[in-house]
C-alpha cells in the first residue's frame, strides 16, 4: 500500500517512522513483516544492534534508493569495480570512519544489499594503492609482526611487485 | 504485534550477524582478541563482512595489503579466505602470467575454488597453469573456465581433468569457450560422458 507506514525502533529508543516499501529494502524487515504479519501503523519494528545516528543515515540512504532496481544477485566470477559509486552515495559516505563501519555492521544486520555493497566499496577504495604501513595508519591496526617475520613476508610478495 | 516473538528473531539475527567473526576463531585466538584491547574498528569487522571488502580488490592487492598487516589478517587471507580469481590473459604480459602460475597460486592454490582465465597471448598458459593446479593440491577448485585454449594444450587439460575426475561425478563445473569455435567445449563434454 502506498505510503503505508511502519515504526522502526532504535538500540537508543528512538522511533522513526518509515514507509513500508522503503523499509523492505532490509531483506530482515521484509522477512519480519511478512512471517509476522505486521500491518498495524503502530507495529513496532526493535532494532537493538543499530543506534539512533546510524538508522537515521539508514533510512535516508534507502529513501534515496528507494526507486533502484533490485542489485543483481552476487556473481564470483564477475568483474567487481570500485570506481561506479555515484556521486550521491560517494558525498553520503564522506563520515568518519566509526560511521562508514557502523553502516556497514548496519547494511549487514539490515541485509541491505545496496547499501552494505556500497559502503563495502568505499572502504576497498580505502585500501587500494596503499602500503601495508600506510593501511595500518589508516585504520589504526597495530603490526604484530617480528622483523624477521616481516622480512619473511615481504621476501614471499616480492613477486607482487615486478611489472 | 507480538514484541516476545519478534525480539526473539530480532535477538537471534543480532547473534547470528555480529558474532560472526568470533565463530570464525579457534578458542585462543578468541581468547587473545577479548583479552587485548583493539583501537581499530575495521578489525573488529566480521569476517564476513571484511570477505566481502576484499571481494573488491585484484589477488595481488590482497595479499600485497593483509599478509604483512598483522597476524590476523595474514591467518585470515591465508587459511580462511576462498579465492575466486579472474586472469586475463590478453591484458597482461608473459611475465605477469609466469608470476601468477608460479607465485600466486603457490600460495592460494590450495584455497582456490573458481578460475577463469583468458589464454589469449600466453602461450603455453594452460602448461603452466595445470602444472601448477597439480603442483599445489588444489582440491578446492570446483569452476575452471578457459577461454581461447590452444589446441595443443587440450589433450594436456584432458590429462589433468581426468586426475580431478572427482570434479565431475559431483556435478562440478568445467567451461570452456573458443573465440573462434565451440568444438573444445563439446570434444571436453563428449570425452567426459558429460550431457
Amino acid at each position: 500500500m502506498a505510503g503505508h507506514k511502519i515504526k522502526l525502533q532504535s538500540s537508543d529508543g528512538d522511533t522513526f517512522d518509515v514507509e513500508v516499501e522503503i523499509a523492505k529494502q532490509s531483506a530482515t524487515i521484509k522477512t519480519m513483516l511478512e512471517d509476522l504479519g505486521m500491518d498495524e501503523e503502530e507495529d513496532v519494528i526493535p532494532l537493538p544492534n543499530v543506534n539512533s545516528a546510524i538508522l537515521k543515515k539508514v533510512i535516508q540512504w534507502a529513501t534515496h534508493h528507494k526507486d533502484d532496481p533490485p542489485p543483481p544477485e552476487d556473481d564470483e566470477n564477475r568483474e567487481k569495480n570500485t570506481n561506479d559509486i555515484s556521486s550521491w552515495d560517494q558525498d553520503f559516505l564522506k563520515v568518519d570512519q566509526g560511521t562508514l563501519f557502523e553502516l556497514i555492521l548496519a547494511a549487514n544486520y539490515l541485509d541491505i544489499k545496496g547499501l552494505l555493497d556500497v559502503t563495502c566499496k568505499t572502504v576497498a577504495n580505502m585500501i587500494k594503492g596503499k602500503t601495508p604501513e600506510e593501511i595500518r595508519r589508516t585504520f589504526n591496526i597495530k603490526n604484530d609482526f617480528t622483523p624477521q617475520e616481516e622480512e619473511q613476508i615481504k621476501k614471499e610478495n616480492e613477486w607482487c611487485e615486478e611489472k | 504485534m507480538r514484541p516476545d516473538a519478534l525480539s526473539a528473531i530480532i535477538h537471534k539475527r543480532s547473534e547470528t550477524r555480529y558474532d560472526s567473526k568470533k565463530s570464525y576463531m579457534d578458542m585462543d585466538e578468541r581468547e587473545g582478541w577479548e583479552e587485548r584491547m583493539i583501537d581499530s574498528k575495521f578489525e573488529l569487522l566480521p569476517v564476513d563482512i571484511l570477505f566481502g571488502i576484499v571481494a573488491y580488490l585484484s589477488p595481488a592487492e590482497i595479499l600485497q595489503s593483509f599478509l604483512s598487516l598483522n597476524k590476523r589478517f595474514s591467518r585470515i587471507i591465508r587459511h580462511q579466505y576462498v579465492w575466486h580469481i579472474c586472469i586475463y590473459g590478453n591484458s597482461m604480459s608473459l611475465s605477469m602470467f609466469n608470476n601468477f602460475c608460479q607465485n600466486m597460486l603457490k600460495l592460494i592454490g590450495r584455497r582456490l575454488v573458481s578460475l577463469r582465465i583468458t589464454l589469449n597471448n600466453a602461450i603455453g598458459g594452460w602448461s603452466l597453469v595445470s602444472s601448477s593446479l597439480q603442483s599445489n593440491q588444489t582440491t578446492l577448485l570446483r569452476h575452471l573456465h578457459l577461454i581461447n585454449i590452444e589446441p595443443f594444450e587440450f589433450d594436456k587439460l584432458l590429462f589433468l581433468l581426468h586426475c580431478f575426475r572427482f570434479m565431475f561425478e559431483t556435478n562440478h563445473i568445467v567451461k570452456i569457450t573458443n573465440e573462434r569455435n565451440e568444438c573444445y567445449h563439446r570434444k571436453f563434454r563428449q570425452h567426459f560422458s558429460l550431457k
